[in-house]
């Protein structure tokens, strides 16, 4: 393989000739192979990561070095990490920004303002202060169950491949990055100390925006700068998120779980995500006929219900797909190989899509069994 | 290598509402493989249904291991036909049959909170705790140990309902028993989907009950094994 073919050839295909390649020569590959900001901006992974982003905040690993205990102990409640400093509830409660999010959250007055501080705290190379990590990993677990618990109860039907990017849909890092930045209003810490100096603004006031290690810096309005030093360097969407994931957990020790239950609900699963359209059929009229087979229904025949303007230049073709005598879905288009497809795409999306009247998540109170589908058929 | 011929016929059918009588007789052969995988032949369905003699269906024999732990652990009854879902991977019968993956995402998800529940739930002394919740023992190797698929996969085989699963696997060349070949990540997928049936049928509350009561004591005399074995290769290695 000569080198101007490497230099196309994407990073999955590299992957493959990975033995065969000497490992200084395999890291090259892998630079060109990626774009050039993104070798900038993003640690090198020995090998692909195909997870989605709430998938990688569930299994964030803490470094060894940051306890003072040994890592592999059982008991957890004797666990410590290298923390120095921590804002106190006092000085939390003279933060305006504190203070505004904590109302605009409406909060108990048990979520303590000290949790905030330290939800909006993240892991960085120069702080001795308490950061969010763990309360992250920890939201990421309770965020991550309950909009399973929500979709396998809703649809009980959804592919497991569409139920975890549905999943991600509403936890990712990009949505989480929403819900903090556009919803809640939670700002970035982006100032200089020289700006912070000039401002007059008081050294608290700091730990009321987030802080965390960013891969990129605005120098000024269009300028970015690239690049970190810092091993603990994350991205813009992943410190917002997690901020959130924090916040979550914070409740839950605070609250308890019924209230995280519930502020997950109002906050999170309230937002509408359109699982139709996460759904990309290559064959739908192959599909239908073996999810038909599965289900020991008749094969499927498409009928034209009413068509107009067949010679015209715009013409409108309606055609339902039937399953003997019961029609599964109606599609319509200006040709009638359109309506056809659109209506076997529609009867597969009314199989998958299947919804319980009133469904009733796993722990609700009024919790009835739920409907367990036999999984999607492949072959 | 036993092969099998079938032949099938066509059946006869009337046209229309006239009394004429369209009668085709048709006759194929058929060879189905058995045993060793034959390139080119169709494998026949009866052995594709049947994993080291238990042939697929709802029978005592087939629910008898998941069964009897579940009677012994005390857990409200679950329906036959779930039972051998549980029991079932998506590689078996090339996932014709109905299968475990979507209750497994569930219950995974389940034991992964739980587990982290049951971290946070003991007493602690940290001053940087959390409405006495000590988040610092979270993401170790301790507290990620209790849900990965090794000791999960373990639990499954110690509680005896791992005897009998319908899956498919193929063993690496160089392994040496085939037949003792269990991938952990599939395997793993019995405890899961258990616990995923149990929280879709009788509740969250049951689920984590059944966790905190059967999984996890297993799951941590599990990882004290491992963690001692690590630390006692780590010193030997030392010296």
């Amino acid at each position: 393989m000569s080198a101007s073919m490497l230099r196309f050839a994407s990073r999955r295909t590299v992957s493959i000739y990975n033995s065969s390649i000497p490992k200084a020569l395999n890291t090259t590959i892998r630079c060109i192979a990626t774009s050039p900001v993104k070798t900038l901006t993003e640690t090198k992974s020995s090998f692909p990561d195909h997870k989605f982003s709430y998938e990688k905040a569930c299994r964030q690993a803490l470094v060894d070095n940051t306890l003072t205990n040994k890592s592999d102990t059982l008991d957890f409640g004797a666990y410590q990490r290298t923390f120095k400093l921590t804002i106190s509830e006092e000085e939390a409660s003279k933060i305006p920004s504190i203070l505004a999010l904590h109302a605009r959250l409406n909060l108990s007055k048990n979520y303590q303002y000290s949790t905030l501080v330290r939800s909006l705290t993240c892991q960085t190379a120069d702080s001795d202060y308490a950061d969010n990590l763990q309360m992250s990993l920890f939201g990421a677990h309770l965020l991550s169950y309950y909009v399973t618990e929500h979709l396998i109860a809703t649809y009980p039907r959804l592919p497991v491949s569409i139920l975890r990017n549905a999943t991600e849909a509403y936890i990712g890092d990009y949505s989480l990055y929403d819900v903090a930045k556009n919803v809640w209003g939670i700002e970035a810490d982006s100032t200089s100390n020289l700006e912070k100096y000039l401002a007059k603004e008081p050294r608290l006031f700091r730990f009321g925006r987030l802080r965390f290690s960013s891969h990129t810096t605005e120098v000024e309005k269009g300028i970015t700068k690239i690049g970190s030093t810092s091993e603990l360097a994350i991205t813009k969407a992943t410190a917002f998120s997690n901020a959130v994931r924090a916040i979550v957990s914070g409740l839950y020790a605070h609250d308890g779980e019924e209230a995280t239950k519930e502020f997950i609900k109002n906050h999170i699963l309230s937002r509408k995500i359109d699982v139709g359209k996460m759904f990309q059929f290559r064959s739908p009229g192959k599909m239908l006929v073996k999810l038909l087979k599965a289900q020991k229904m008749e094969a499927p025949t498409i009928r034209l219900i009413s068509e107009t303007g067949r010679n015209s230049s715009s013409p409108v073709f309606i055609v339902g797909c039937f399953s003997g005598e019961h029609m599964l879905a109606e599609g319509q288009g200006s040709s009638l190989k359109e309506a056809r497809i659109r209506s076997l795409v529609d009867a597969l999306k009314a199989f998958y899509l299947y919804r319980p009247l009133d469904p009733k998540a796993s722990s609700d109170k009024d919790f009835k069994p739920l409907f367990v589908d036999a999984g999607e058929t492949f072959y | 290598m036993q092969n099998l011929i079938r032949s099938f016929n066509q059946s006869t059918t009337y046209i229309g509402r006239r009394n004429v009588l369209l009668s085709i007789q048709q006759q194929r052969t058929v060879v189905f493989a058995r045993g060793e995988r034959v390139r080119g032949l169709i494998r026949d369905p009866e052995d594709i249904l049947t994993v080291n003699g238990h042939r697929y269906g709802v029978t005592p024999e087939n629910l008898k291991p998941i069964k009897t732990y579940l009677e012994s652990a005390n857990v409200p009854p679950l329906d036959d036909s779930l039972l051998l879902q549980v029991i079932t991977h998506k590689s078996f019968a090339h996932g014709s049959q109905p299968y475990n993956a979507r209750l497994a995402v569930f219950g995974e998800e389940l034991i992964q909170l739980k587990a982290s529940k049951y971290a946070l739930s003991q007493e602690t002394k940290n001053q940087f705790a959390v409405g006495g919740k000590n988040f610092d023992c979270l993401g170790s190797y301790g507290h990620r140990m209790l849900f990965t698929d090794l000791v999960l996969s373990s639990f499954a085989q110690t509680k005896g309902f791992a005897d009998i699963f319908f899956c498919r696997v193929s063993a690496p060349i160089t392994f040496k028993n085939p037949a003792e070949f269990k991938p952990k990540k599939m395997y793993s997928t019995l405890t899961t989907s258990l616990v995923g049936a149990i929280a879709s049928q009788h509740g969250k509350k049951v689920a984590e009950e059944f966790i905190e009561r059967e999984v996890l004591p297993t799951v941590l005399t599990t990882v004290k094994s491992i963690a001692s074995s690590k630390s006692t290769k780590g010193s030997e290695e030392k010296k």
